[in-house]
């Protein structure tokens, strides 16, 4: 497991550099423009696609099949996957602690405790959904087949949530305040986003279990 | 004992279907695996591998049934795949460093001398590298974890004749150690006749003869004759035949040969090459 990490790593730190930039100014934008929850939901998104980039990767240079034929199983595949998206996630979320605590050195006004709190979970649940939706596709139908029909997905995703936001009359600026959802209920969707992300690691198994290469 | 034993496997993909009633590779040697493109032997090394599934039958590598616990037996395994599969990004010291964690057994000293014998640089990108350079640096991967079998997937191709002379030195040189085996596959007949102990020949996945090597030249003869005297061979005997201008070149079993023809000794391409004429209709 850890050489597949170590080889994901050494692929992101040559082909995702912009992604690690975006991450950076995505979350920075985010606590000093007032809050704004948006952008490190954004943040999350590129984090949990750092995953499919080295699966599409993988898949150019034929190391999908190379690395089964080394001591690897495809269960072995698809946790270190989970892994590195969660490793990922975990990232966005220190690094938004970090700058935070740095912003709020600074004569900006930071988020509170309370906010941040928020900020962390809506950040958590949305990786989470992002990863245990759309890994399974890439499982079944590979990334260049997968690819179409995450972004499709993807888009209804994103409008559910928005139109669910409006309708609670709340926008993304007003989440970061903690004037929509109380962080109780956020923990309570972090956990159920857990659920349905230790289901999706099962049901990518099965499916790259079942896919020839 | 067999480092590879396959019974009734078959395997099939639309209209292409492999069919090994009854393939072994015996410890301690060295089986080259030959035939056109098309002709199965990727998909052989994949189900060996098991990269892809069989329909039915068993395989045995190293003893074990390559269904469980195989990733314990892969540890013993060095593997050249047609397409090394190496990330682009990658250099030869993080492939080093990959390995490290893959293989229980790895010895860093012994990749990187086989960095220097293969003329590998340390510090390149795996994008940089030559068709040759990725094959040696798969090859290199594969002698470095003290593996017992080798299987390798068309390692020489891509390769000039020099690099190709080195290549099958180390796999001479591997062989020397007395339970380490090599399977081999290759269009290249000459690299084959070279070093392998044994020789399968695979024509649109049927294996049309397993033999070893020094016995193959024994066992099946070359005739020339006219076209009077093709019609006195008993059809059934004939292996293969190719028509020239003036003439006809016939392959058969040497004890088949009738007595009014003069035998030739029959080279491996020229044993391939004929079979597979007659798998095209020319006889």
């Amino acid at each position: 497991m850890k050489a597949l990490l170590l080889k994901d790593w050494y692929i992101l730190v040559k082909q995702a550099r912009w992604s690690f930039m975006l991450i950076f100014v995505f979350i920075f934008v985010s606590i000093v423009g007032k809050g704004t929850v948006f952008y490190a939901l954004i943040a999350t998104m590129v984090c949990s696609m750092l995953p499919v980039s080295t699966m599409a990767y993988d898949q150019m240079s034929r190391w999908d099949v190379y690395v089964l034929a080394l001591p690897f199983s495809k269960k072995d595949i698809v946790y270190s996957k989970y892994l590195l998206v969660l490793i990922s996630i975990s990232l966005s979320l220190v690094l938004m602690i970090l700058l935070n605590g740095i912003v709020a050195v600074l004569p900006i006004k930071a988020m509170t405790m309370n906010q941040m709190g928020q900020v962390l979970c809506l950040q958590a649940i949305l990786g989470l959904l992002f990863s245990a939706i759309n890994y399974p596709i890439i499982f079944k139908l590979g990334v260049e087949k997968g690819r179409a029909l995450y972004m499709i997905i993807n888009f209804f995703l994103m409008a559910i949530v928005g139109a669910l936001l409006s309708l609670k009359g709340g926008d993304f600026k007003n989440i970061s305040y903690g004037t929509s959802i109380p962080f109780a209920q956020l923990l309570y969707f972090l956990l159920g986003a857990l659920c349905i992300w230790l289901l999706s690691v099962f049901i990518s198994f099965r499916f790259s279990n079942k896919r020839e290469l | 004992m067999n480092a590879i034993e396959c019974k009734n496997v078959m395997k099939r993909y639309g209209d292409f279907s492999l069919s090994l009633p009854s393939f072994s590779v015996e410890e301690g040697t060295i089986m080259g695996l030959v035939g056109a493109n098309g002709a199965g032997k990727s998909t052989v090394i994949r189900l060996l591998m098991r990269l892809c599934r069989p329909e039915c039958g068993t395989i045995e590598i190293l003893g074990k049934d390559n269904q469980y616990e195989f990733n314990n037996v892969k540890q013993n395994i060095g593997i050249v795949l047609e397409e090394p599969g190496i990330p682009d990004s990658i250099s030869t010291h993080q492939v080093g460093s990959i390995m490290q964690q893959v293989y229980k057994k790895w010895n860093p000293l012994i990749f990187t001398d086989l960095l220097n014998t293969l003329s590998l640089p340390s510090d390149k990108p795996f994008k940089e590298f030559s068709r040759g350079m990725k094959m040696k640096l798969s090859l290199a991967i594969a002698l470095s974890h003290d593996a017992r079998l080798l299987i390798l997937d068309e390692p020489t191709i891509g390769l000039d004749p020099l690099a190709r002379d080195e290549m099958l030195d180390l796999f001479l040189d591997f062989t020397r150690t007395e339970n380490h085996t090599i399977l081999f596959s290759s269009h290249i007949t000459s690299d084959l006749e070279k070093i392998c102990d044994q020789i399968t020949y695979l024509e649109t996945g049927k294996v049309l003869f397993s033999e070893n090597t020094e016995t193959l030249s024994e066992a099946y003869a070359k005739v020339v004759c006219k076209k009077s005297q093709l019609e006195d061979i008993a059809q059934a005997s004939i292996l293969g035949i190719r028509e020239t201008p003036y003439c006809y070149e016939v392959l058969m079993r040497t004890p088949e040969v009738p007595t009014f023809l003069q035998k030739q000794k029959v080279s491996l391409e020229e044993l391939i090459i004929l079979m597979a004429k007659k798998g095209r209709g020319v006889a």
